[in-house]
């Protein structure tokens, strides 16, 4: 056979090969981890970087949290930077600060080189957020922040294994510094076990096919990826292509913090470059440049094909830049705990906006502006608990081409998984009153946003809960020509007081035992003109209550009517409701 | 052969194409045939055995009168659910909980795409009713039951003419009251409606698995009932007095009654019978460890078996729905005879998962297809005898295989046929490797230690490059492999799986409560699972426990050793220690001073039937020379191999087939790859020992 057509074949048998050992990795975590954020939430991710000329590159991905998708690469290289003249077989990296290519510092990011003789040739590599970092809060989120060290712990690139001896000392410091000390050290066992799991089937793996082979192999599905990516590109209108979306506020009293992409297309080259958006932020929202990255490269993933494989291939055509000193890319020791919402949901908002003006058939609404609420409070014995109430901020998934919202969260954040409630309440001291849809609370279109949700949850003993509200101010938007989402509310009511409503944050209010927590979540943002969706999809979702019959008429030009017992659209009314609205 | 005093056991199993039969009888003589499929899957059910009586020269009415036990595969259920045309069902849920089966616990199947659909509602929002009850995590009343609600919501959907009712409400498996009321409540208003009640279906923690697998079962049951029904009438007509049971997922099986109601158990009842009869073939034979792969026209399909226990799985999603019964982990990929080669737009070399079916099917079959698929590849490089596909039944045209394979791969790759059929071959078989890896190494097993029996129709063909790539030493292909299934099902022991939820702590063991649900549980199923009528059954209880470390959530399940009906405080430890091991086995590590929760209690009461003497055959000579047809070029790389053509009726047991060599048997073709050799064995298996370190591409 011809050399070329081998090299084809391997590169797809090595690339399908170190693919299913990502995923993997990523079904042994999510088995064996302790803090529900991971095993439940699924927010990590885990992948392969290649190794070589002091450079690394990822290769293989399978991601729980595509959130991760960047930051992960960027951590990986800050760790080889570090390490690329110290590194034995057995060592094990860890790093999680921020302005070491991270995002915030609750997410820790894990290496175990893999060795070929005497270099370091593939790591297997596990992020993850972690159940507690530390810091002034538990659960980590502060929303009192004010520089990086009230984010929580930072730990700068280190061994926590060194030629396959464990640390203590580094284990002993990096433990005492937790709350949740036993979830920890199991995040801990589950992520090591995951690379020690991966390194054996690379050992295979090089075994079989020798190192050269596959790293040409790997050299060869890096390109493919590329070359689908720019052929994705290649398709869109070239031009130069601006949005400017905003941040409710910075938790510090300071609103509307502005995030504004400039996307150009030029060819198969994508350049994003968020110059103009706001200076860095007082309050915990800013966006390490690894993370906006992240966000950025979640909106232009989310527009591509999906059986293109994520690897170093697919940031090739992408040049992602933003000025030093801005909430995109944060001067030290600006905090960024919040990083991962607010304002990443800001910047992937951006970057979509401004796609969907030249590819809008392929841009669907993915900003998560998340109305966060965290409980905590002591058990009968004295150990604390953590809740992150899941229930009341999953949700807002939004339309696209051809598709209504559906579900809870949009596609970039599916991979997480919410908690059974019946196992949450044996867990905690908690009981969940009302989980459901609700009528009329999400983004109308042509395709409208999934619906909005009302989620009540009782804490049955005492607690205290902070309160991180986005999503308020400045509503998820819409896509060409979709309605934007309503607003989120979040309401705090120890049924003694009056119930406090809570627009921007709240920090460490108690409740007594019996006390609600009312979430009202909105829906997604829509997809294109409502007055364009089909009058019996309107009709369907006024039957299904989720679209009033006066909203189908405002929002939808649609009216419907009561015939017999039945519903059914008034065709005659509807055509003149809707062609009145053309002068609107 | 066949006498006054004989008797026989059916096995019948309805697949998409064909209904496979294998009729055993006292003497432990099998036979199998097979006919076509028909719309109503019983008729086709009627016809087989029609035909499987002329070849046992006796008449339906004889062959049925004297059939002691029937067990059918059968697809109705799985149908149902994959096309969407099951019952309408209205759902009874707890009050504000209605959206969960929407909610999927945010589940969905891309991560990054906006632009996948929602699935198919099987149950729309407006069928979806919360009425006001409400149970604590203790299973105590917080809320009673508002019957007023109850009886409103049935007379709504009496007007809308649902004929399912599917309840579900939370923590209804500590304390199954209100489903039950609702339950005599629908009996009152509705006495027509099927009713499906979680605690009844899957007495299991996690309402959204519970109130999916509930609603799947509302939406399959009924149209499985009413074809059981009719079938049964039909075999009783032709005076059938034995014993009717359904293979379900789990690969037991049932009566009919029970699967009447249970339609979300029988949801893999078809494959199911291939995975029970390999693990039956591997005890005869001396493998306890296996990999079973069946490869048809669409689809691969991969399972493990351990210790002739095939593994099983709460995980599975069935047409874009969550069915956590246990079910044999069976794993599919879209890799079979008819899957599509093609260049994607990056200008890579892919096959599948689209196939070409049996319509068009492979261009090489001359109805129309153009597209080059994983057959035309083995038709071009020789595997397959254009001239004796389905032992001669149907003609292939080659020339139709390299005209496809040209247009499609090898002129844009400016390669060879060839070239390209070798290349097509190598990404299938690299597909189906990885197939068998998700089973084995993310599951903890060494897939070295394993034997690989392979059957469907293309399974033989491939399954020497997974052994050389997996390290696996034996391929097996067994002697009714075209009817594999059919032979799991007279096979397969009776089996009755319970479950329920049993929240507890290894730092509090409450041996006493665990010990009488256990009992608890084994009345329930000894009532389902009757005695086995005429059959003789060895009744074997086997418990297990779900237990994970602290924090995690997702369960091991620990099998329970016990030498009495009560699990002792040493049992307990050594259960344990099993679940110590099996944690690092599966993820490579352990701790055993850490805090062990146990969440679930399942049994499993199986009726393990006599053991069944198959009929040898004395062994002939080694030399297999009777049985060589011809000799054609096939390749197995760039350069032919001048190949051995063996027909594979004529070979007997003892024969030696030294490869490169292929056997054609009538709906399966076996290729012997270079340096790999086949024995038959004396039930016409053929067992193949395979030759390690081929050269890596």
């Amino acid at each position: 056979m011809t050399r070329k057509m081998n090299e084809w074949i391997l590169s797809q048998v090595v690339g399908g090969t170190l693919d299913s050992v990502a995923e993997e990795m990523s079904a042994a975590v999510t088995r064996t981890a302790r803090s529900p954020i991971f095993n439940e939430a699924h927010d990590f991710t885990t992948g392969i970087f290649d190794f070589s000329e002091g450079s690394s590159r990822l290769v293989a991905q399978a991601p729980g949290c595509t959130l991760h998708l960047y930051a992960i690469v960027s951590a990986v290289d800050q760790l080889m930077e570090t390490f690329k003249n110290d590194l034995h077989p057995g060592d094990i990296l860890l790093v999680n600060d921020p302005y070491h290519g991270g995002s915030h510092s609750l997410d820790w990011t894990i290496v175990m080189p893999v060795f070929h003789g005497r270099r370091p040739i593939l790591l297997p590599s596990v992020r993850s957020h972690m159940g507690d970092n530390g810091g002034p809060v538990a659960g980590g989120y502060n929303p009192r922040s004010r520089d990086i060290w009230h984010d929580g712990l930072r730990i700068p690139p280190l061994k926590l294994y060194e030629r396959g001896e464990k640390r203590l000392d580094v284990f002993e410091m990096i433990l005492g510094n937790n709350r949740l000390k036993h979830w920890l050290e199991g995040d801990l066992d589950a992520m090591i076990g995951a690379c020690k799991m991966a390194a054996e089937r690379i050992d295979q793996l090089l075994e079989r096919y020798g190192a050269p082979s596959v790293v040409q192999a790997i050299d060869q599905r890096i390109r493919y990826t590329e070359t689908r990516v720019r052929e994705e590109i290649a398709s869109w209108p070239d031009g130069v292509y601006t949005a400017e979306t905003y941040a409710d506020h910075d938790f510090q009293g300071n609103r509307d913090i502005k995030v504004r992409a400039t996307v150009t297309v030029k060819g198969s080259d994508l350049e994003i470059d968020f110059t103009g958006s706001s200076p860095q932020a007082a309050g915990f929202i800013n966006s390490p440049l690894s993370n906006t990255t992240s966000f950025a490269f979640v909106a232009v993933s989310t527009c591509c094909d999906e059986s293109i494989p994520i690897n170093e291939g697919y940031m090739n055509p992408v040049k992602v830049t933003a000025p030093l000193g801005t909430v995109v890319n944060p001067r030290l020791p600006a905090p960024c705990g919040h990083a991962t919402a607010c304002v990443g949901a800001e910047i992937a908002e951006a970057v979509l906006l401004a796609i969907s003006q030249c590819a809008p058939e392929r841009a669907g609404v993915n900003a998560h502006k998340l109305p966060l609420a965290y409980s905590n409070g002591t058990y009968a014995d004295g150990r604390p608990w953590v809740n992150l109430n899941f229930y009341g901020y999953t949700g807002g998934a939004g339309g696209a081409f051809q598709t209504d919202g559906w579900g809870l969260y949009p596609p970039v954040m599916t991979g997480v998984i919410l908690p059974s409630i019946e196992m949450n309440e044996l867990q905690y001291p908690s009981r969940v009153l009302k989980h459901e849809y609700v009528p009329d609370f999400t983004g109308p279109g042509q395709y409208r946003g999934a619906p909005g949700l009302e989620v009540k949850i009782q804490h049955l003993e005492k607690s205290y809960t902070s309160v991180m509200m986005a999503g308020v101010r400045n509503t998820t938007r819409g896509l060409a020509g979709g309605g934007d989402a309503p607003s989120n509310l979040v309401i705090l009511d120890d049924r003694r007081t009056e119930p406090l409503e809570v627009r921007e944050t709240a920090f460490h209010v108690g409740l007594e035992p019996g006390g609600i927590i009312t979430f009202h979540r909105a829906g997604g943002g829509g997809w294109g003109d409502p007055y364009a969706r089909d009058p019996e999809r309107v009709l369907e979702d006024v039957r299904n209550g989720l679209v009033t019959a006066s909203a189908a008429e405002t929002e939808y030009g649609v009216v419907i009517e009561e015939e017999s017992g039945s519903l059914r659209v008034n065709e005659r009314l509807t055509e003149q409701l809707r062609s009145q609205s053309n002068i609107r | 052969m066949t006498t006054e005093t004989n008797n026989w056991m059916l096995g019948i199993d309805v697949g998409g194409t064909f209904t496979d039969l294998t009729a055993l009888d006292s003497n432990g003589a099998l036979t199998a045939t097979k006919t076509p499929s028909t719309p109503d899957p019983s008729d086709g059910v009627i016809q087989g055995i029609e035909k499987m009586a002329g070849l046992l020269n006796v008449s339906t009415t004889q062959l049925l009168e004297r059939c002691t036990l029937l067990v059918h595969g059968t697809t109705v259920a799985t149908n149902t659910i994959l096309e969407y045309n099951g019952a309408k069902v209205g759902l009874i849920t707890t009050e504000g909980f209605r959206d969960e089966i929407e909610f999927r616990r945010g589940y969905k199947e891309s991560v990054f795409s906006p632009r996948l659909p929602a699935p198919y509602p099987i149950v729309p929002r407006r069928l979806r009713i919360g009425v006001p009850e409400r149970l604590g995590s203790q299973g105590e009343t917080v809320t009673p039951l508002d019957e007023n609600a109850v009886r409103e919501a049935i007379r709504f959907f009496k007007a809308e003419q649902v004929e399912a009712v599917a309840v579900c409400f939370l923590f209804s498996f500590l304390n199954p009251a209100h489903e039950r009321r609702v339950k005599e409540i629908i009996g009152e208003e509705a006495p027509e409606m099927f009713v499906s009640l979680s605690c009844e279906v899957l007495p299991q923690i996690r309402e959204f698995e519970r109130v999916s697998t509930t609603i799947v079962n509302a939406y399959t049951a009924p149209s499985m009932k009413h074809y059981l029904e009719r079938l049964e009438s039909r075999l009783r007509e032709q005076r059938f007095a034995g014993e009717l049971f359904v293979m379900q997922s789990s690969g037991g099986v049932q009566n009919i009654v029970q699967s009447g109601q249970l339609a979300a158990s029988c949801l893999l009842s078809g494959p199911a019978g291939g995975v029970t009869a390999a693990a039956f073939i591997g005890e005869r034979i001396g493998y306890k460890d296996l990999i079973t792969v069946d490869m048809g026209g669409t689809s691969y399909d991969v399972s493990v078996i351990e210790q002739l226990q095939p593994t099983l799985t709460t995980e599975s999603w069935i047409s874009r729905f969550r069915v956590a019964l246990p079910m044999l982990d069976i794993h599919t990929v879209g890799a079979g005879g008819g899957s599509i080669a093609w260049i994607d737009s990056g200008g890579l070399l892919q096959v599948g998962p689209r196939s070409a079916g049996s319509t068009p099917g492979p261009a090489c079959y001359g109805r129309g297809g153009t597209e080059p698929t994983v057959t035309d590849a083995n038709v071009v490089l020789g595997y397959i005898n254009p001239d004796h596909f389905l032992g001669g039944e149907m003609k292939l045209d080659r020339s139709l295989s390299e005209q496809a394979i040209r247009r499609a791969i090898a002129e844009p790759l400016g390669i060879s046929v060839i070239e390209a059929a070798l290349a097509i071959s190598e990404i299938v078989n690299n597909n189906m490797s990885n197939a068998i890896r998700f089973v084995t190494t993310q599951r903890g097993y060494d897939p070295r230690r394993f034997a690989l029996l392979a059957a469907g129709g293309a399974g033989a063909l491939h399954a020497g490059r997974q052994a050389e790539d997996l390290g696996i030493d034996t391929v097996i292909v067994p002697g009714f492999a075209p009817v594999l299934c059919a032979l799991g099902d007279v096979a397969a022991n009776l089996k009755v799986t319970e479950l329920r939820t049993f929240y507890g702590s290894s730092a509090n063991l409450k041996l006493d409560e665990i010990n009488s649900l256990f009992d608890r549980m084994e009345q329930s199923a000894r009532e389902k699972l009757g005695d086995g009528g005429r059959l003789k059954l060895n009744m074997e209880v086997r418990k297990f426990v779900d237990m994970r470390y602290a924090g995690e959530v997702h369960e091991v399940t620990v099998p329970i050793r016990t030498r009495t009906r009560k699990i002792t405080d040493l049992n307990m430890e050594a259960t344990i220690a099993t679940f110590h091991d099996l944690h690092e086995r599966l993820y490579a590590h352990k701790d055993t001073k850490q805090e062990i929760e146990i969440l679930n209690l399942r049994l499993d009461l199986v009726g393990v039937r006599d053991r069944i003497h198959l009929q040898e055959a004395p062994f002939g000579e080694e030399d297999p020379s009777a049985a060589l047809v011809s000799k054609r070029q096939a390749y197995f790389g760039p350069v032919p191999d001048e190949t051995s053509i063996y027909d594979g009726a004529k070979l007997v047991p003892g024969n030696l087939v030294v490869g490169p060599a292929i056997i054609e048997q009538w709906g399966t073709t076996i290729v012997v790859y270079p340096g790999h050799e086949a024995l038959i064995d004396a039930n016409g298996n053929c067992i193949i020992e395979v030759r390690q370190g081929r050269e890596a591409v």
